[in-house]
């Protein structure tokens, strides 16, 4: 028989019961809450690190592509703990149809780049980049950049360009050719138009004047021989200056002596190469691409190149050593007497559209970034 | 005339006088161009000799190297100049070589004025092979009177100079023949005389034609002497001509060392900050 007494003992029990119980769900919610909480927001911190990684590794990229506008490859960047694995890939030799147009590597993807950056947080890959390893916070964050090469749009007029039609040469000898009809760099004839086989700013009679009876004959091209034509203006210096920034190869001068490559001249890889100085060229030396003089160049030994190349002072292709050989165009500011543009023993300076056109596809001005992705 | 006259003045003595106090320069500035290629000894040449039967007598003669309306120029041992047709080709009784040396220069020297381009071209060009020997032959070609011949003499004078000539090449700076006074000026500079660069500054000042302007501001460049940046500087200030304009700016780069491209008002401004620098003693 129960008594009041003890009915609010029971009553007690169970509200205490009841309060424990209610504490206790609430105490668990709670620490499930924080629990779930805390367990969002180290995923979140993982999170951020990885995307942080993948986006340092894209533009550690384009920093090298900035220096370098050729550059390709892999590499690995590490931010702390977070890594980064990054591959640069041009569009036109990743055997990939990159543009899903229904063909893969044709021309019009040459002029794109790949930038791909994953960025991962405590996951660990075997040597073939498959996931061996994760920690129970982990994650990997993917940015895809592509890039568009700005052409370089380079061209010529003439296989000599003299910027200062007062300027003087000093022609020695007849072994010697200038030539402005269209040469391919192998030496075959070229699809182009013939050119001027050297070209100036205004009245030609003062270079043709200092050309001696049978060395006419050695200046041939457009309208020759001789062939020395009145040309367009070229605002060598504004070129000049926009080229030497994409030097890859550089020459801090004052007074430098080179032998050897610039550029591979066989296998036809165009760089550009600037001498902040006076430059020597002896022994030999080969090239391809752009080669930039700000002072006075001299070709003393065995000297073949495809490409452009620029002089802010004198030229002198010396006697001896070999011949010297040149597919492409020469532009020289030639504005010194004495000897301008000397050409003594055995040279060889034809205009090649294949060349000119060689450094427009290989070498860019820069890279343009077109879109930016990152999941 | 007055002009003429100062020129005389500044130029008496000049090749004789002392040398004149080393020209203050820039770092890097300094060219040896020029110097490099003076005084170079010409490698020793052999030119082809043949003998033939002309006008029914057996000759030697040098052939020369000279072609035109398909024949050959001989230079006769007795000193005429004489033609052989190159179709069908010329039947040599010997043909051996000499050492250029063996050739009269002052018989080259007279082909310097033949009527035949290539000839004065081939005598130049033998003259330029001989070296030291023909360039102590020219006097005379340098008071010659056919323009043509005084300019050739220069010409090989500027790759072999003759201090000997000194005298007789700074008057040809006053010749009335334009190209003659180019090649008299690129021929006193490869003398080097201590007087080179105020005579240089003489000939931007007086002579009036654009080339010598032209040529003058070339040889200032390379001297490196900095006392003439104001000169050039003012030179850019009243000057439109391109060329001179271009190898203004050469020779300023040349002197100094520094990359203002075509830029007038950076040149004015970067020697206007560095001139008292540059020129310590020179009040300006």
């Amino acid at each position: 028989m129960s008594t009041p007494h003890r009915t609010r003992r029971g009553n007690a029990l169970l509200i205490a019961l009841g309060a424990t119980t209610t504490l206790i769900v609430s105490a668990g919610t709670l620490l499930v809450a924080v629990t779930n909480e805390r367990t969002g927001t180290e995923q979140s911190v993982v999170n951020a690190q990885a995307r942080d990684a993948s986006t340092s590794g894209a533009e550690d990229a384009l920093a090298i592509l900035d220096n370098n506008a050729n550059w390709t490859g892999t590499f690995q960047s590490a931010y702390g703990g977070p890594l980064a694995d990054v591959t640069v890939s041009v569009w036109g030799t990743d055997g990939i149809d990159n543009d899903g147009d229904g063909s893969a590597d044709e021309s019009d993807e040459e002029v794109f780049v790949s930038v791909t950056s994953v960025g991962r947080v405590n996951q660990q890959l075997d040597g073939s980049g498959l996931l061996v390893e994760r920690a129970s916070r982990s994650a990997d964050s993917r940015t895809e950049v592509v890039l568009q090469r700005t052409s370089l749009n380079l061209a010529a007029d003439q296989a000599i360009y003299v910027d200062d039609a007062a300027a003087t040469f000093k022609f020695s000898g007849t072994a010697f050719l200038i030539s402005g009809n269209d040469t391919n760099i192998d030496g075959s004839a070229g699809p182009g138009a013939a050119k001027p086989g050297i070209g100036t700013v205004g009245d030609p009679n003062g270079i043709k004047s200092q050309l001696k009876t049978n060395q006419k004959p050695k200046v041939i091209g457009l309208g020759g021989p001789p062939s020395v034509a009145n040309v367009g203006d070229i605002d060598m210096p504004t070129t000049i200056d926009s080229l030497k920034a994409l030097a890859t190869i550089v020459f801090n001068g004052p007074d430098d002596l080179y032998s050897g490559d610039l550029g591979d001249f066989d296998a036809k890889v165009a760089v550009i190469t600037h001498a902040k100085g006076n430059l020597k060229l002896n022994g030999s030396s080969s090239g391809c691409g752009i080669l930039i003089v700000d002072g006075d160049v001299d070709f003393n030994g065995n000297f073949d190149f495809a490409g452009l190349i620029y002089v802010s002072g004198a030229v002198r292709f010396n006697g001896g050593g070999g011949g010297k050989n040149l597919r492409g165009a020469l532009f020289t500011l030639g504005a010194v007497t004495g000897n301008d543009v000397t050409i003594n023993g055995s040279v060889d300076l034809r205009y090649s559209s294949e060349a000119i056109t060689l450094v427009n596809t290989q070498l860019s001005s820069g890279l343009t970034v077109v879109s930016w992705k990152r999941s | 005339m007055e002009a003429q006259l100062i020129v005389q003045l500044l130029l008496a003595a000049a090749c004789a006088g002392e040398p004149a106090p080393a020209p203050p320069t820039a770092d890097g500035a300094a060219d040896e161009v020029a110097s490099r290629e003076r005084g170079q000894k010409a490698p020793e040449a052999r030119l082809t000799r043949v003998r033939l039967e002309l006008d029914r007598s057996e000759r030697w003669a040098w052939r020369l190297p000279a072609e035109a309306d398909g024949r050959l120029a001989l230079l006769t041992d007795d000193g005429a100049l004489a033609w052989v047709k190159l179709d069908p080709p010329p039947q040599w009784l010997e043909v051996t070589s000499a050492p250029l040396e063996e050739l009269d220069p002052a018989r080259l020297v007279g082909l310097l004025d033949d009527e035949c381009e290539a000839v004065r071209d081939a005598g130049e060009e033998l003259l330029l092979k001989q070296g030291d020997a023909a360039a102590a032959a020219l006097g005379s070609a340098l008071v010659a009177a056919p323009a043509r011949v005084r300019r050739a003499a220069l010409a090989v004078l500027a790759e072999h100079p003759q201090k000997q000539w000194c005298a007789r090449i700074r008057e040809r700076l006053r010749d009335d023949d334009v190209g003659v006074r180019r090649a008299a000026l690129t021929a006193y500079a490869a003398l080097a005389p201590a007087d080179l660069v105020a005579t240089a500054l003489d000939v931007l000042r007086f002579d009036r034609h654009p080339l010598l302007h032209h040529d003058a501001i070339a040889v200032l460049g390379r001297q490196g002497d900095l006392r003439v940046v104001d000169t050039l500087l003012e030179h850019l200030d009243e000057c439109d001509d391109r060329s001179e304009r271009l190898v203004a700016f050469d020779a300023l780069r040349r002197l100094t060392g520094k990359k203002f491209g075509r830029d007038a008002e950076a040149w004015r401004a970067w020697w206007t900050n560095h001139r008292a620098e540059l020129l310590p003693n020179d009040a300006e």
